[in-house]
């Protein structure tokens, strides 16, 4: 990836110009064409504009690349509307089911992500993929390009130094 | 939320910043990133600017050291997932789904197109539910497109190529738009239609050239280099090839250059000058296992074995193919490879 970040993106613009630009165009595009609500709209510009910050200086045609990105964007936001189900007008309101536990589940995820940020970085990638992401050993040998044998001996040790840690407090 | 423009304007800023600050760091880390891997991550790399700044690194390193590629973008992918919550979501789920990208490409050098599936499943998630990142989204199954076709899964590739290249050709992004014709045409060329395989290289080299990427550039030639000698057309290859070769040198691309030397010593194959392919393909093959690169080291060794049996040095190419072949196996490596072996060992 090129990423060469800058208050001017080497076009002679300055990309806080460009969004004032084109802000009102990549809403009104969200909103017009793709019949979008105002302040989804306005969220899908304002990621747009965030993508675009890291793109600029490879992008050659600013205003193109933006339409572009807004109607990707907008026609990505569609298919996954399209995929929820709409409350019923009158009713109960159900909980999402997911949610039913939450209260219980919160706290051991947020001290989980808390202890895989404290070991080393090959620990911290095995821990996530195997806990958060949910693969199985071999699958994670197969990401890091290890065997399975020191997979398994990786997750081990690799536990053990968050848990070392994160009751330490220490190491981040 | 970045809300205006002035605050989006701070973004950029903080982000140059951290770029800048990276910088002097990288080629440390470079110099061992393995042992990196195994330290405790220090609080201030855990950046944007650091996370692609080693993306970067990890995509100079392919061409000098896969295997150190892979480390760095492994190391670049725990920076992105452990990167604070002060960040956009939108920008850490780009970042992660680079680095992870990185780790696919790592591994797609060394021939481990099941790990770099299995990457790229991993950054097709992280970015899964980012409405604006259509083109990374493109990006990514053009990567994937790129492994199943050394995979020969090429039906697979092509449905993914073609999907990718509206989404580029909708942004003018005319880098991407010249390495999907590069991919298209790899890929008819696997699929023996060297005519359209010739007429997506030459597509290729006009806007690559023009949008400043002279190493897709230089693969387009070495692949119009193969097409050519394929099609008989022996000057045109060898005008192609010398064309690759010097821009190749001038990147400094070490793992390319040595492709290219492949395709010369194959072109000297197909021509009938079978001792100076020998003298070459030895040195291809030898350069290929040094750079961790198994998979085109066997296959230059197919070659080589061809190149020995047209000699009638059946005992020398009985030895290689018995070699060639275990270093496959030993590697996991593709089945194809392992055909074309067994079948020339059979001789």
């Amino acid at each position: 990836m090129v990423l060469h970040a800058s208050a001017d993106v080497g076009t002679g613009h300055d990309v806080g110009a460009i969004y004032e630009e084109h802000y009102d165009l990549l809403v009104g595009i969200a909103v017009s064409r793709f019949r979008i609500p105002q302040a989804d709209a306005e969220t899908l510009a304002h990621e747009v504009f965030l993508d675009f910050l890291l793109r600029a200086p490879g992008v050659n045609d600013q205003r193109a690349w933006l339409i572009a990105c807004i109607c990707n964007a907008s026609k990505h936001y569609l298919r996954t509307a399209q995929r929820t189900e709409p409350l019923p007008e009158a009713g109960p309101d159900p909980a999402d089911p997911r949610s039913a536990r939450a209260v219980d589940t919160w706290p051991d995820e947020l001290a989980a992500r808390e202890a895989f940020e404290r070991p080393t970085p090959r620990c911290q990638l095995a821990l996530r993929l195997r806990y958060l992401d949910g693969h199985t050993v071999p699958e994670i040998a197969d990401i890091l390009g290890t065997t399975k044998r020191y997979a398994t001996k990786l997750i081990g040790r690799c536990l053990d130094q968050a848990q070392r840690r994160y009751v330490g407090g220490g190491g981040k | 939320m970045i809300g205006d423009p002035k605050a989006f304007a701070r973004l950029a800023a903080q982000l140059e910043a951290e770029r800048a600050a990276a910088a002097p760091m990288i080629a440390k880390i470079v110099s061992e990133p393995e042992r990196h891997l195994d330290a405790p991550m220090p609080p201030a790399w855990r950046t944007l600017g650091m996370a692609n700044a080693l993306c970067d690194a990890a995509r100079e390193q392919l061409f000098h050291s896969p295997e150190r590629s892979l480390y760095v973008a492994q190391l670049a992918a725990a920076i992105a997932e452990a990167l604070p919550d002060s960040y956009p979501r939108l920008l850490r789920a780009q970042a992660q789904a680079h680095a992870w990208k990185a780790v696919a490409t790592a591994h797609r050098f060394q021939s481990r197109h099941e790990s770099a599936l299995r990457a790229l499943d991993v950054a097709d998630r992280r970015i899964a539910n980012e409405a604006a990142l259509g083109i990374d989204r493109a990006t990514l199954g053009l990567a994937r497109a790129t492994t199943l076709r050394e995979m020969n899964r090429l039906a697979e590739a092509l449905l993914l190529v073609d999907e990718a290249r509206e989404v580029f050709r909708h942004h003018r992004d005319r880098k991407q738009v010249a390495q999907w014709e590069l991919l298209t045409g790899m890929i008819h060329h696997r699929l023996g239609d060297v005519v359209a395989a010739r007429q997506a290289y030459m597509r290729v080299i006009g806007p690559a050239r023009d949008a400043g990427d002279l190493h897709t550039v230089a693969a387009a030639y070495n692949n119009l280099g193969r097409a050519a000698a394929d099609a008989g057309d022996m000057n045109t290859s060898v005008a192609a090839l010398r064309q690759a070769r010097a821009i190749f040198r001038e990147l400094e691309m070490t793992t390319e250059s040595t492709r290219v030397a492949w395709s010369v010593a194959a072109t000297q194959l197909a021509a009938g000058r079978f001792d100076m392919a020998i003298q070459l393909l030895q040195d291809v093959r030898r350069d290929f296992l040094q750079l961790g690169m198994s998979e085109e080291a066997g296959l230059a060794g197919v070659d080589m074995i061809e190149a020995l049996l047209a000699t009638n040095a059946r005992t020398a190419a009985r030895e290689l193919a018995g070699e060639v072949v275990e270093e496959f196996r030993r590697a996991a490596l593709n089945e194809r490879a392992l055909q074309a072996l067994s079948f020339l060992q059979e001789m």
